[in-house]
């Protein structure tokens, strides 16, 4: 696989069942496709949590974990930038904001939307005209500049 | 599909909680027993090995941030050793880097479980 992120964009789509322990098949093929484009390992490390964290929470809450429920990977290679969407049928609604992170007391759960928000340079939840569920994430080659290291440099 | 349970040793008053490669929700009743029996045995320290460990998901840092916070106010030192650094990164995120000490390995573990605690 030659993956050539300047040119036309170029699409994966994945289809897993809602059983816990195929979002590695997700992230596996996210990993693939980062290393590719060129990508450095901390931020394929960042982009694998964050496509495992959205394919639970698809898994779990979208998808009620139905195991004949399907989510659906889509990667899509663009100009400088890959765009990770990660589709449920919607069984259970996501929130449009991201929840408050970490849950006190009980099993501390409840950290994986904040932990994508942190992972990825734009991320976006989305209710699809079917009905499901889409976590959309998008993560730079090049991670922008922040104001900090802009100002050092000027 | 997620593979692997929690085993654990004890060497003197240290425990050791050895952490399959995959640390996920699957992972909670093992690592439950695992960390009960050490805790029957009264351990004082207790130190999470993941050497082994490659996926590590938001369940399962909830797991280890319940396990931190049981032992930490059983009045037992926690340790970490073998963590990646992309999960130091998470733990970090969590706050799990200001309630466990991260060692090398187990042998620093040992020596650092032998000197005197520091007040915080």
């Amino acid at each position: 696989m030659t993956v050539n992120p300047t040119r036309a964009p170029e699409s994966v789509e994945i289809s897993l069942p809602s059983t816990p322990g195929y979002e590695k098949v997700a992230r596996g093929a996210a990993e693939a496709v980062a290393e590719e484009m060129g990508f450095s390992r901390d931020r394929i490390e960042d982009l694998k949590t964050a496509v495992s964290e959205a394919c639970m929470n698809a898994i779990e809450h979208g998808n009620q974990s139905n195991s004949q429920a399907v989510v659906t990977v889509y990667l899509t290679v663009a100009k400088e930038q890959l765009e990770v969407r990660i589709a449920d049928e919607g069984l259970s609604a996501m929130p449009s904001e991201i929840p408050k992170p970490g849950r006190l007391g009980g099993d501390n759960r409840g950290w994986g939307m904040f932990f994508i928000s942190q992972m990825v340079d734009e991320m976006q939840i989305e209710r699809l005209p079917d009905g499901g569920n889409q976590v959309k994430m998008i993560i730079y080659l090049h991670p922008p500049k922040t104001a900090d290291s802009s100002a050092a440099r000027d | 599909m997620a593979k692997g349970d929690v085993l654990h040793r004890q060497d003197g008053t240290l425990g050791v909680l050895d952490f399959p490669r995959d640390v996920t929700m699957q992972t909670r009743e093992t690592a439950y027993n695992a960390y009960n029996e050490l805790a029957r045995a009264k351990i004082k320290t207790l130190a999470f090995n993941f050497d082994q460990t490659d996926y590590m998901n938001s369940a399962g840092i909830g797991l280890v941030i319940s396990l931190v916070e049981d032992a930490t106010q059983a009045g037992r030192r926690v340790f970490a050793f073998g963590l990646a650094p992309h999960y130091r990164k998470l733990f970090n995120m969590v706050g799990l880097m200001e309630r466990l000490a991260l060692a090398q390995d187990e042998n620093e573990v040992k020596a650092k479980s032998a000197e005197p605690a520091k007040e915080t």
